[in-house]
């Protein structure tokens, strides 16, 4: 079973702080003005003050800064690279003035750190949105943000309902593949050897039944959507609606506020 | 709502539901922190069944719920490059139903050359002028594209006549 062993769907740590309880359409809305804001400023004071506001989010948020640390370690190759590119590569003043090393230059150490910071701060910003939203609630942000595009044809309910049922079928997907597996391994099957080929041919004995099993699930749904009389997003009602609350409108002004603020100064 | 609508609706969310838990399958890593897996497979089976434009819908939906599951956001334009449009591009499969090993091709190589522009994209944004991005990201991108490519493939090739799978009831 180890093929499906520690698996997480999507980032989300539940708790209860300010920023958990926020309306996931404000931390939209946050997460669209932080990557503006990183591309706006250009300054080592710009970046700093940025950085700080992350950080102060993060506070906020009561998620452990390790977690959040550790969401920059696949970005680990690119900000080397990126931070080494700047520095052997930018003209300017050597820093030292032996041999080979004179090609790192002070222009490029300020170029690439700069680059490197703003790297991290974006992936490091934007993962906030999804490590204090679940995804049933950004798929309910995004619904509503979208419905204004509904006149000029834009799907807006269609869409966040998929992305709905398709999250709710995760688990349910997730348990059907386990049970295949063993039936297949209880008959002999062996997932776990061989080279690249031999390893996708041994998987269709898992993928084949997941498929059609997918596709009868798929069906009785829809047939019991439509039995319940499911006529798309017209005059749908919610069981849970989504609320603006005074904590949302002060968290946008600030954010906005901050944005103008650092990025015309900075 | 018409009744082939939604259904057509539903089995679409299903098999983005599949993409996702097969994308947490990986059967290889690479050295340089990527990996190799099959979530192209349930694009290419619902580009197959349904056709084209379901395809692109369904290959763009699943693009956003990774966007949604595991963000890694590094420029505006990358973020669409990188998760909307490369699986979009799969779904261009289904306009190949007749001829699938054209399809896998033409949908994968749509696929490299979103993330090739991306990979380009980013380098403009963060590389000092006169790195060779366009190289580099073709090799970054081809190490794990192409042998996903070959083993959604070789599997699609082997299952490609059930028509349980590829030719929906009635």
């Amino acid at each position: 079973m180890a093929l499906f062993k520690n698996i997480t769907i999507g980032q989300y740590i539940p708790g209860n702080s300010v920023i958990h309880r926020l309306d996931p359409r404000t931390k939209i809305l946050g997460a669209v003005l932080l990557i503006a804001m990183l591309f706006l400023v250009d300054s080592v004071w710009g970046y700093l003050l940025a950085g700080l506001a992350i950080f102060a989010v993060i506070y906020l948020s009561e998620i452990p800064i390790k977690v959040v640390l550790r969401g920059l370690r696949p970005l680990f190759v690119i900000l080397l690279l990126t931070v080494s590119l700047h520095l052997f590569m930018t003209e300017g003043d050597p820093i030292f003035n032996v041999r080979f090393l004179n090609r790192i230059t002070w222009q490029g150490l300020n170029r690439g750190v700069l680059m490197g910071v703003r790297l991290a701060l974006l992936v490091m910003g934007t993962s906030l949105l999804t490590l204090t939203t679940s995804p049933i609630n950004l798929t309910d942000g995004i619904e509503s943000l979208l419905s204004p595009g509904k006149r000029i044809g834009v799907p807006a309910h269609e869409l966040a309902m998929m992305m709905t049922i398709a999250l709710r079928f995760i688990p349910t997907l997730l348990e059907e593949a386990e049970k295949i597996m063993k039936a297949q391994m209880a008959r002999g099957a062996d997932f776990q050897s061989g080279n690249l080929v031999q390893r996708a041919k041994s998987l269709i004995p898992l993928l084949v039944p997941l498929f059609v099993n997918a596709f009868r699930r798929a069906d009785d749904l829809a047939v019991a959507m439509e039995a319940r009389g499911y006529r798309g997003g017209e005059g749908r009602t919610k069981f849970k609606e989504l609320h603006f609350r005074r904590a949302d409108v002060f968290a946008l002004i600030i954010s906005f506020g901050f944005v103008v603020v650092i990025s015309v100064l900075f | 709502m018409e009744k082939r609508n939604l259904q057509i609706m539903v089995e679409t969310a299903v098999l983005v539901g599949a993409a996702l838990v097969l994308s947490m399958i990986r059967l290889w890593r690479l050295p340089q922190g990527g990996s190799i897996g099959i979530d192209m497979l349930p694009i290419f089976v619902l580009a197959f069944r349904r056709g084209g434009r379901v395809g692109l819908l369904g290959g763009a939906l699943f693009g956003m719920m990774k966007l949604l599951t595991d963000p890694f956001i590094m420029h505006p334009v990358q973020v669409l490059l990188d998760y909307p449009i490369p699986f979009a591009a799969l779904g261009v499969a289904g306009f190949f139903r007749n001829k699938m090993a054209v399809g896998v091709v033409v949908g994968a190589l749509l696929r490299y050359l979103a993330h090739i522009i991306s990979g380009v994209v980013f380098f403009a944004e963060y590389a000092p002028e006169g790195t060779s991005a366009l190289i580099y990201s073709m090799v970054y991108n081809g190490t794990f594209l192409i042998p996903e490519t070959i083993l959604v493939g070789v599997i699609l090739f082997v299952i490609r006549a059930r028509k349980d799978i590829f030719e929906p009831a009635q």
